[in-house]
């Protein structure tokens, strides 16, 4: 039976989850240069070992107001296509309120989600896991960064 | 190429970039050759030959059918031109070119290359080919299929060497079908003999006779033998194999464990119906040593005969599909002793970081501070030396560049009829791999405007007086820490007036302001969008969109452009380029909590305006906020505004920051008056209030931005934006600054855009101001006396009674004294002061004028010694205001005393201006000759016609 991992975090009050696959690292880099002009789900670029990355504010994008950093604050940084070739513009990472455990799921666990998303923009959301006290959505990757390709609203 | 297996699309890579340089190195030669034709420099043939026979080759061993047949083709006629029955005319050269750029085609996307239509080039190419009765021959298809049985006879010549010596050859023992060669060699297989000793190089190395010839299949095509069907178990002494492979002899050498002298190059022209073979022998390269039989048996087997007869397999075409996403991959081919030297380097790094980990592990490690100063040293020298020769392994000469522009200026002369020489100079001068990707489209773009537009024809030259044929000189050099290009024609150069009326036509500018331009900015309006003057468009060009892309594209690179034309002897265009993009000096400033970095090539000069003195120095244009710098309008935007941040100021009592209220830069940030009153002084004096204006440079404006602080110049490493941000047109990088926090590297020119910066409006107020200075200034002159032809005047405003001013004009002043009141003698109704030992005699305004007295309780005051006399007299005054420079249009209505010039406005308070002479007449001070030998002295500009 195949199974999946995924790395859980919180969001507000909501429980999320990204493939571990996705994932190339967590960490706790707060001072973010803020980007003037730029939209508003981009918190900043951040210095990662001499690389830089994006960080979107993920609870801006779910439609859950602006992040507000907290000492649970932590980035998950992605894993991109932009690590295999040399388009190095294109890393990216987001923020979280609380990083939660890594589950292992049966790929049968996985469930489509509900119509009704609540607060939460369900565009961002692929699938849904029954967890024994709550509910984890999984996050949708691609739909995360195609944020890029829509307007700029200045 | 053959230790990896076949399929490897790294080898495919490999093939690729070598195409490529092959390729690049056949234009410049085949067009060397038309020059020289008839006459034809071997070297350069054989030069050319080679480069496409290892295409050819090549293809042929990956499959490539198209690009093997082209390249066979064009290889056939260099052949006939090496052998000399054709000469490089410009009817075959033209062809060959046009081959060479279809190869091109098909080499730079190798797995569409069966796509590309070489249909119309092969049988004009064939043309040449068969256009000799030597080669002779029918279609290979018809001699395929009637597949003759024909004797083969073998003659010899040299292949593929300089060495033209002929071998003496010999008929071939046995027969092998015409057909079946004519069809390997249209698949572009070459044809080798192989003559071996059965004792020596079969039972020697234990192989039997079919063992062998399965050896050769595996590499090629057996074709045929003097070993019959009997014969296989105990061959002749000699064997005499004829294979047909696409291999090179030293690889064959190599595969088949034999001397690379046992194997000769047949070239088989097939005559249909003589059937002759002739063998071209080949006295073999000697480069591979013979005796590496141990490493290469093996290596021969990927290359099964399946795969080449039958291209496009499943295995192939996979490969093909899993290379294309690796086409993107560029190789940069370093220097090897720049490799070594960046070696060292980091050997020495490495030893220098050992040095600091101890260094710092050390529990002594702050006594140590010497030794720790020298690692932190040795560690800063190493680094820039890396620095500098990374950056030099991406340095190219930009002769990759200047390489394509023969062709092109050949193509364009006689496409229009035109005789155009191109001089090139400095091809060696280097720069950084980017900058000159990005350098090849504008500088095509500019060689076509110089051929098209420039050069006229040769009729045109002549009836003007000039040699017929053009010359373009296309100069690279160094200058400054930048790189200077410039691309010289001496052609008709611009008319400045037909550009003008294509503008006015255009609504790009208005008749008026044409008038008004410079020569320079005449010739700048090429640069406009939308612009062409050409008076019809061409294939060339005269679209009009051109030198505004190209000015652009050079600005994105940091370069700067710049245009000279004289009408009738031709144009320069000079870049300026910077040598690299990767690592830039830059200006660091603050803004709020924010850094930003600007390029210094931006920058032109730092302007501090004190808090005080905004209100007087920033004035108001339109929308936009101007500074007068140096007499000119500069264009004012606060980075803050376009950035859209908060407006924040440090409030100089508290340190704190507020928001700022204000709307535009000379607005108060108290919008009620009497606020301002109250504040405290040192807001209007504080350093913090001060005003940092940048001033920099997009292209031939110039803007100031105003920032909330510099700090210091850094050399910023520049790494691309990401894509989320892309859209901000701001900023054009990102880099990493000394404490490891991201910073933004700001646009200059997006600034512009983004801050709507419009540098037409203020262009438009400025002549509007020069104009109204110009008005003044004539009607001043119109009112002057004739010594004076209303120049600018130095005048000192001093007061006696605070509200009434007096001017005098500087030159006509001897001394400026401060005197205390104390020293004054009265004598009668006279007063005097001692001075330097003398009594001069001191006159008091208002005794002599209707003026009000000065105020009798300062202590100190001043006393102004007119050149007038000789200075034996003083003129009393009890405060000084100023001295300024100002165009003074006196009215002598106003005031009707002698002494009194006239009066004027001055910093919107009337002023009695003097008459020094008539004031010390009237004073009873002895004038003597002074007024004949001082005429210039009175100064005052007055109208005469009440005096």
């Amino acid at each position: 039976m195949a199974q999946q991992q995924f790395v859980t975090f919180w969001i507000d009050q909501y429980l999320f989850g990204v493939n571990i696959l996705n994932v190339r690292e967590i960490n706790s880099h707060a001072d973010a240069t803020p980007v003037p002009l730029a939209r508003e789900a981009i918190r900043g670029l951040i210095n990662l070992r001499g690389q830089i990355f994006t960080l979107l504010d993920l609870r801006f994008l779910l439609g859950l107001g602006h992040l507000r950093l907290t000492p649970d604050t932590q980035n998950i940084i992605l894993k991109t296509n932009a690590d295999a070739g040399d388009n190095a513009s294109d890393r990216v990472g987001f923020m979280v309120d609380k990083i939660g455990d890594i589950i292992t799921v049966d790929d049968e666990e996985l469930e489509a989600p509900p119509a009704n998303t609540g607060d939460i923009d369900g565009y961002y959301l692929s699938r849904v896991i029954k967890l024994p006290k709550t509910v984890a959505s999984i996050i949708d990757i691609d739909h995360v960064l195609m944020m890029k390709e829509e307007p700029v609203a200045v | 190429m053959m230790n990896a297996s076949f399929d490897d699309e790294s080898l495919i890579q490999e093939f690729i970039t070598e195409s490529q340089e092959h390729l690049s190195d056949i234009e410049p030669d085949l067009l060397e050759l038309e020059a020289q034709a008839p006459s034809v420099d071997q070297e350069i043939v054989n030069k050319v030959f080679r480069a496409i026979h290892s295409i050819k080759g090549a293809a042929g061993f990956f499959g490539f059918e198209r690009l093997k047949n082209l390249s066979h083709v064009m290889e056939s006629v260099l052949m006939r031109i090496r052998d000399k029955q054709l000469t490089p005319e410009s009817y075959i050269v033209e062809p060959l070119l046009v081959g060479v750029d279809l190869l091109r085609d098909m080499v730079e996307d190798i797995q569409n290359s069966e796509q590309v239509d070489c249909e119309a080039l092969v049988p004009e190419l064939n043309h040449y080919i068969k256009d000799s009765t030597r080669y002779q021959k029918d279609g290979a298809k018809a001699t395929t299929a009637k597949a003759e049985k024909a004797s083969v006879t073998v003659a010899s010549i040299a292949a593929d060497a300089e060495t033209t010596t002929a071998v003496t050859g010999s008929a071939l023992p046995f027969e092998v079908a015409a057909g079946v060669l004519q069809q390997y060699k249209n698949q572009g297989q070459s044809f080798f003999l192989l003559k071996i000793s059965a004792e020596k190089h079969l039972f020697a190395s234990h192989r039997t006779f079919p063992q062998f010839v399965d050896l050769l299949k595996s590499c090629g095509s057996f074709l045929g033998s003097n070993v019959t069907k009997e014969e296989e178990e105990a061959p002749p002494e000699e064997v005499i194999c004829l294979i047909g492979t696409v291999l090179e002899i030293d690889l064959l050498a190599g595969a088949f464990d034999v001397p690379t002298d046992c194997i000769t190059l047949y070239d088989c022209n097939i005559q249909a119906n003589s059937a002759t073979v002739v063998e071209k022998v080949t006295t073999g390269k000697a480069k591979l040593e013979v005796g590496n039989s141990n490493t290469t048996t093996a290596v021969s087997k990927p290359a099964t005969p399946e795969k080449k007869e039958a291209p496009p397999t499943p295995a192939t075409a996979g490969a093909k599909t899993a290379s294309s996403a690796e086409a993107a991959v560029e190789t940069i081919r370093v220097r090897v002793d720049l490799l070594n030297k960046l070696m060292d380097f980091a050997g020495e790094l490495v030893l220098s970081r050992n040095q600091l980990i101890r260094a710092t592990s050390q529990e002594n490690a702050e006594q140590d501070k010497e030794g720790f100063n020298r690692i932190v040293q040795s560690i800063d020298t190493v680094t820039s030396y890396l620095q500098e020769h990374i950056m030099q392994t991406r340095m190219q000469p930009i002769e990759a560049v200047f390489r394509k522009f023969p062709r092109v200026v050949r193509d364009l002369a006689s496409q229009l009829n035109k005789k155009i020489n191109l001089e090139m100079v400095g091809q060696d001068v280097e720069l950084d791999k980017t900058i000159l990707e990005s350098l090849s489209d504008p500088l095509t773009h500019m060689i076509r405007n110089c051929c098209d537009h420039g050069i006229e024809t040769p009729e045109v030259r002549q009836a003007n007086g000039k040699a017929p044929q053009g010359t373009i000189v296309l100069h690279a050099y160094h200058e400054g820490g930048q790189i200077n290009l410039s691309i010289k024609d001496n052609g008709n150069g611009i008319d400045t007036a037909r550009v003008g009326k294509k503008a006015i036509s255009s609504g790009v500018i208005t008749q008026a302001e044409f008038d008004a331009m410079t020569h320079q900015e005449r010739l700048n309006l090429i640069f406009h969008a939308g612009l062409s003057t050409a008076e019809k468009l061409s294939d060339v060009s005269g679209r009009g969109v051109g030198m505004d892309v190209v000015r652009s594209n050079i600005e994105r690179l940091g370069g700067h452009i710049h245009l000279e034309s004289t009408l009738g002897q031709g144009s320069t265009i000079t870049l300026q380029l910077p040598l690299t993009l990767a690592i830039i000096p830059s200006l660091v400033v603050g803004l709020q909590h924010h850094r930003f970095a600007i390029p210094q090539v931006n920058l032109l000069e730092l302007v501090r305006i004190k808090a005080n003195e905004i209100h007087q120095k920033i004035e108001r244009c339109g929308r936009a906020s101007v500074f007068r710098l140096r007499g000119k309008l500069l264009p004012l935007v606060k980075l803050a505004d376009v950035l859209q941040l908060d407006k924040l100021y440090i409030d100089p009592s508290s340190g704190n920051a507020k928001t700022d209220r204000r709307q535009s830069i000379e607005d108060t940030r108290f919008e009620d008056p009497v606020a301002i009153e109250q504040i405290p002084a040192i807001n209007r004096t504080a350093p913090v209030s001060d005003y940092n204006i940048l001033v920099l440079r997009v292209g031939a404006n110039q803007y100031g931005l105003i920032v909330d602080e510099v700090f210091d110049t850094e050399e910023i490493v520049v790494k691309p934006l990401s894509s989320y941000i892309k859209n901000c047109k701001c900023f054009s990088g990102t880099t990493i600054m000394g404490d490891g926090k991201v910073a933004m590297i700001c646009d200059v020119g997006g600034i512009v855009t983004q801050g709507k910066l419009n540098f037409g409006e203020v262009e438009a107020e400025e002549s509007r101001r020069k104009d109204v200075e110009a008005k003044r200034q004539e009607m001043a002159s119109l009112s002057t006396s004739k010594t004076n032809h209303g120049e600018r005047q130095a005048i000192i405003l001093f007061s006696n009674h605070p509200e009434e001013r007096f001017a005098l004009p500087l030159s006509s002043l001897l001394r400026l004294e401060k005197i205390k009141i104390k020293n004054i003698e009265v004598v009668g109704s006279r007063e005097f002061i001692n001075y330097r030992g003398e009594s001069l005699p001191l006159i008091r305004l208002e005794d002599h004028l209707s003026v009000r007295p000065s105020p009798s309780d300062a202590e100190t005051a001043y006393m102004i010694v007119p050149k007038h006399g000789g200075g034996r007299a003083g003129i009393y005054a009890t405060k000084i205001l100023d001295t300024i420079e100002t165009n003074v249009v006196l009215d002598s209505h106003i005031v009707s005393d002698s002494q009194v010039k006239g009066s004027a406005i001055i910093q919107d308070h009337l002023t009695l201006f003097l008459n020094t002479e008539v004031l010390l007449e009237s004073a009873g001070i002895w004038l003597e000759e002074e007024v004949e030998a001082n005429p210039e002295s009175y100064i005052l500009t007055h109208n005469h016609h009440s005096a």
